[in-house]
């Protein structure tokens, strides 16, 4: 007797989107925000990771628009820029990941940092009008907010800032909402990761859901 | 002011691992289990995950023996994936 399980795509999203609408605190995220925190819970398993996630006013329309005339999606790993669901993006925009490059590895060493720091320094000819999604390393985040410490260092249209973890996570997400460089959209504390970033993007990426 | 953070790799896996050792709870799990585990609510970001993580028996040695024997790793596939980066069996 085989097992019995939904096997339409369609209906599983439309079944996770609905159980989340039931069971998430969605009330004070605005519409296209809401649909952006409704995609990431469903990446996460966790309803609980509403509470957690914040917006910058606009943000999504301004990431979305951002898209809409091709800006490229500048990615802290492979497993975001993997994940990015291509069909839903409007300019077949450039996917960015710089993590594995010769010169990544010889710039970490150089600077005394990390490869996924390194990685966003190799940003800086991408990063006007540029979404950035980083989903892994604080230092990441940490690095691209030091380089935005500099006026004359180009702006992103809006920055996904969900790295995970123990050490750094939290402070990294609460200097970029500090700062706010641009609008972004953050999940306090440790929570995080490249599924729940990807989910992000990919929400922001299409107004359908 | 650059902001101040730890920018060496190793030590933030050290300092990750720790924090986790300290504040999760993974007494019921066998040793080579336990490395598994710690490595799962890393990436999670949640120490409460080890609640919900079962392996069964004698997991962790099997799957590495297999592995060690150059066993394929086969996965599930990351919603944007194309077709064409699956390598064919």
């Amino acid at each position: 007797m085989p097992y019995q399980y939904q096997k339409a795509g369609p209906a599983i999203y439309a079944e996770s989107f609905a159980i989340i609408r039931r069971e998430a605190d969605l009330a004070r995220f605005p519409k296209e925000e809401e649909t952006v925190a409704v995609r990431m819970i469903h990446a996460a398993g966790m309803v609980e990771l509403a509470q957690h996630i914040s917006f910058s006013p606009d943000m999504v329309a301004t990431a979305r628009q951002a898209l809409a005339k091709g800006a490229p999606i500048l990615c802290d790993t492979h497993m975001v820029a993997e994940g990015i669901t291509k069909a839903r993006l409007p300019k077949h925009n450039p996917i960015v990941c710089t993590l594995r490059t010769p010169q990544t590895q010889a710039l970490a060493k150089a600077l005394g940092t990390t490869r996924s720091a390194a990685a966003v320094e190799s940003w800086r000819d991408h990063l006007a009008g540029a979404v950035v999604a980083i989903g892994n390393a604080p230092t990441a985040l940490f690095h691209l907010l030091d380089m935005l410490e500099t006026p004359a260092c180009p702006r992103p249209a809006a920055i996904v800032g969900c790295p995970v973890g123990f050490v750094g996570a939290l402070e990294s997400k609460a200097a970029l909402w500090a700062a706010q460089p641009c609008p972004c959209c953050i999940v306090r504390g440790r929570l995080g990761g490249s599924a729940i970033t990807v989910a992000a993007v990919n929400a922001i990426a299409s107004a359908e859901e | 002011m650059p902001y101040q953070y730890q920018k060496a790799g190793p030590a933030i896996y050290a300092e990750s691992f720790a924090i986790i050792r300290r504040e999760a709870d993974l007494a019921r799990f066998p040793k080579e289990e336990e490395t598994v585990a710690v490595r799962m609510i890393h990436a999670a970001g949640m120490v409460e995950l080890a609640q919900h993580i079962s392996f069964s028996p004698g997991m962790v040695a099997t799957a590495r023996q297999a592995l060690a024997k150059g066993a394929p790793i086969i996965t599930g596939v990351a919603p944007g994936e194309l077709p064409h980066r699956i390598r064919a069996l």
